[in-house]
């Protein structure tokens, strides 16, 4: 194949004809057989399950007895759960717990976040402390609060009473446990979410500000016609990620108020994990779970949508 | 998805720049007053965000009536190590501790590799469907846990996995967010090195080992660091699959240490405060990586 005359050029030749396409075929190999072992997982641990969690939605079933024993039973389970005044609330305990927590969360983390990169020292220091509630477990975090709000002797009703406000039953009132636990969540996720902004925030480039600055724009025009639409975007993500968390609620109720008093905290996957492990209805809870799932979907569409709007109408 | 993965970029792509100011160097003395105002604010911020864990800390190291006292006792009239030392060895946490850092550290471990090895085939080796696999695994990462899991645990009990370590490692080896997190970093470094150790005859493996690990060791890192917080910190799935005490992980033994009929709160929160110990030494030692892999793992929710 290399002759004499050419032989540099024959030789690089014979190397991508051959050696490049049996390099490729090796390289395909190798992917494939790492892809199917990917595949095989997920097949095993989640579309499997996934699939398992469909079929017994529409089954009688207490998740015990062998599988071929689930009875067929149509749509009886939803049915079952749109006329259960239970499960609604539920419901409406998840939305109430994700809009509180979202305006809590990431209110307090967009003012943050605004005043952080304004300030010219200790924006490090501020970062750092921010951001520690987040790291810690949330099942710690859950026991310390349920203990800072004891309704008799917790320092919460101190501090109240220190400032000349009556103390408060907290997460033993139907009334008030909700925001109770509301309140730890917003304090364990508002740095988190401070960060979140900040990176969004310094995304958007100085001349933009220079720009206004020189047309002489206040710091709330500024705010409003650059600011928002440039970070409009990032936020729609943050928020879709916030939704997507805050409806699928479970740990820090199961740990503070176990859904009471009263069931003025039940949330859905709450009321799931009981439905399927204490009453043994297995199927009802997957039901529960594949309605969950729709509504977070149908939510996240949404704010996809809002988000393409928004940067159409920016352009 | 593929929206949601246009959104990250930008955003993990941000570089730090120092701080923004307000527009208002015109108005000396309002600019003063705004930013008195603005470091009040963040300091009472601050107290409002550290003094819990400092009463969780501290309280771990008070009789049991200084917890409880009205009006409330700051600081213990003794420091009582013992309360520390009576938790790790007397009750549950202990047990807890000793489960939860193999587990962690296993699955920790494990998920990186193949995080690592997942995301190399999807960025740099081509073969045909490419794109369509990746969208297939990313697509799972919009399921909630919850929807997998509870039918998961039916699966565990049927294969008499209840109370077992690979209950709580095997559905973990591996993950779509770590794949689509490698993948995303991986997809931007240059092909040379791993093409031309690939003209010399490396294996697909020794390419792994030596190029790439040492390539994304930085990212590998970030993913490590919230693996292990994200699994020591989770309740639910230990929940449904660890009933035996022996077996239960840090979370499920403080949940079960709190939900005692004799509660000593002191121990309580001697016990919540050795649960953070783990997760503040890794963010005191590496809050930079932490905090700029973030907004990647953001993503986790």
């Amino acid at each position: 194949m290399a002759t004499l005359a050419e032989p540099a050029v024959a030789r690089r030749d014979l190397l991508t004809r051959v050696g490049i396409r049996g390099l490729a075929a090796r390289e395909a190999a190798f992917a494939y057989s790492i892809v199917g072992v990917i595949y095989l997982f997920f097949t095993l641990f989640v579309f499997g399950p996934l699939v398992l969690a469909f079929y017994v939605s529409f089954t009688r079933w207490d998740g015990l007895a062998p599988l071929a024993e689930a009875r067929f039973v149509g749509i009886d389970n939803y049915a079952l759960l749109f006329t259960s005044e239970r499960f609604i609330m539920s419901l409406w305990h998840d939305f109430e717990w994700t809009y509180k927590a979202y305006i809590g969360q990431i209110g307090l983390g967009l003012m943050l976040a605004l005043i952080v990169i304004n300030i010219t020292r200790f924006q490090t220091l501020a970062r750092l402390i921010a951001f520690t509630p987040f790291i810690l477990p949330i099942v710690a975090v859950s026991i310390l609060f349920t203990i800072l709000m004891n309704p008799v002797w917790g320092v919460f009703n101190a501090a109240l009473n220190f400032v000349g406000l009556p103390s408060n039953r907290w997460l033993t009132d139907p009334a008030t446990a909700m925001d109770a636990a509301v309140l730890m969540i917003v304090w364990k996720y508002a740095g988190y979410y401070m960060i979140l902004f900040i990176t969004a925030l310094l995304a958007v480039p100085q001349e933009y500000y220079d720009a206004a600055h020189i047309d002489g724009a206040g710091p709330l025009q500024t705010f409003f016609y650059i600011t928002v639409p440039m970070i409009l975007p990032a936020f729609i993500f943050i928020s879709v990620i916030n939704v997507i968390g805050n409806l699928q609620v479970f740990t820090p109720i199961f740990v503070m108020t176990q859904g009471g008093p009263n069931r003025a905290t039940e949330v859905v996957v709450l009321l799931m994990y009981n439905t399927a492990f204490n009453n043994f209805q297995y199927s009802v809870a997957n039901a529960m779970a594949i309605v969950l799932f729709v509504i977070i979907l149908v939510l996240t569409v949404f704010q996809m949508k809002v988000l393409k709007r928004g940067a159409a109408a920016e352009e | 998805m593929a929206t949601v993965q246009a959104e990250i970029e930008p955003i993990a792509a941000a570089p730090v720049r120092r701080a923004r100011r307000l527009p208002l160097e015109n108005l000396r003395w309002q600019r003063v007053v705004i930013e008195g105002l603005a470091y009040l604010f963040l300091i009472v911020s601050a107290i409002l965000m550290l003094l819990p864990l400092f009463w969780m800390i501290v309280g771990g190291f008070k009789a049991e009536w200084e917890v409880t006292a009205v009006p409330a006792v700051w600081l213990p009239s003794q420091w009582r190590w013992d309360n520390y030392l009576y938790v790790m060895t007397q009750s549950l946490i202990g047990t807890g501790y000793k489960n939860s850092l193999i587990l962690v550290t296993i699955v920790t471990v494990i998920q990186v590799v193949t995080s690592v090895v997942g995301g190399y085939v999807f960025a740099k080796l081509r073969f045909p469907g490419r794109e369509v696999l990746f969208i297939g695994v990313i697509s799972t990462l919009m399921l909630p846990g919850f929807l997998i899991q509870i039918p998961l645990f039916v699966m565990m009990a049927k294969l008499e996995w209840l109370n077992t370590y690979q209950a709580m490692i095997v559905p973990f080896l591996l993950t779509p967010f770590g794949i689509f997190m490698m993948r995303q970093f991986m997809t931007g470094l240059p092909t040379e090195y791993i093409d031309s150790a690939r003209m010399d005859g490396a294996s697909e493996t020794s390419v792994i080992w030596r190029i790439v690990f040492p390539l994304v060791r930085e990212p590998a890192a970030a993913l490590a660091i919230f693996v292990f917080i994200q699994h020591w910190n989770e309740l639910f799935w230990p929940l449904l699959v660890l009933r035996q005490r022996e077996m239960f992980t840090l979370p499920l033994a403080l949940f079960a240490l709190n939900g005692d009929y004799n509660t000593v709160y002191s121990l309580i929160l001697a016990g919540a405060t050795l649960a953070i110990i783990p997760v503040i030494i890794i963010y005191a030692v590496l809050q930079e990586h932490i905090i700029r892999g973030v907004t990647l793992t953001g993503l986790k929710g």
